[in-house]
């Protein structure tokens, strides 16, 4: 195989990785039914509105897509427990951020809600992120 | 940790929760004081360095839960957990231990 080719054929190769690039983008609901929401005419109301600082959204984000990254995907054979728990919203997070800068972030699973009778399972994981770095110190999961 | 126990000679009683976790300081999580999560009189855990904690979440009552650290052989009170749904703890100041 001559030079020229044998570089033609890696750059067909390596172009053909972006192809298996993992996407870290949140799925969106079809146009149409984006068209058909409607915002509130005065978002934020009092009552039911959290705020978040930068600090936390930033730590809550990077803790919750390493413990529950986007493209996870339950096993072909997942008992509807086991694919409940695959469920993000049932997990609680506290956050707590450390006189030294460092926000702990605690992800832990609501697994009562997959299995009533489960009140014993520990599923879940602490974090310690550096939002400056924007990086996680450590972990215990 | 089994969910129900069958023995004829009398009735059973789960009384106490026993864990470790494999990390060096690793207390009593948060999730280990929800008040949905108490089925047991006490729990007890210990981390990788031996650090021993125990939780008494006080069942029933309106008494706010509370956390020890073992030392030596005292348990001295660390905390007290007073909303018991959510877990979080208010820690008792060392000068009080």
């Amino acid at each position: 195989m001559t030079r020229a080719s044998l570089l033609v054929l890696s750059l067909v190769a390596l172009s053909g990785c972006s192809l298996f690039q993992r996407s870290t983008r949140p799925p969106y609901a079809p146009p149409e039914e984006a068209q058909k929401f409607v915002f509130p005419p005065l978002p934020f109301q009092e009552g039911r509105t959290t705020l978040l600082s930068g600090d936390i959204a930033t730590a809550v984000q990077l803790a919750m897509d390493d413990f529950l990254p986007l493209d996870r995907k339950p096993p072909k054979d997942a008992t509807p427990v086991e694919l409940c728990l695959f469920r993000r919203d049932i997990y609680q997070v506290s956050v707590e951020q450390l006189p030294d800068g460092i926000v702990l972030v605690g992800i832990y699973a609501h697994t009562e809600i997959c299995d009533p009778n489960d009140t014993a399972t520990d599923a879940g994981g602490l974090y310690a992120v550096d939002v400056r770095r924007g990086l996680i110190v450590a972990q215990q999961r | 940790m089994p969910k129900r126990v069958v023995d004829e000679r009398g009735r059973t009683a789960i009384l106490a929760d026993y864990h470790t976790h494999p990390w060096r300081y690793s207390p009593i999580s948060i999730q280990d004081r929800w008040k949905s999560r108490q089925r047991y009189s006490f729990r007890v855990q210990m981390d990788a360095t031996c650090t021993v904690q125990m939780y008494i979440p006080y069942l029933e009552q309106e008494r706010p839960g509370e956390v020890y650290v073992r030392q030596g052989r005292r348990w001295v009170l660390m905390g007290r957990v007073v909303d018991k749904v959510s877990g979080i703890i208010q820690p008792v100041p060392e000068v009080s231990r």
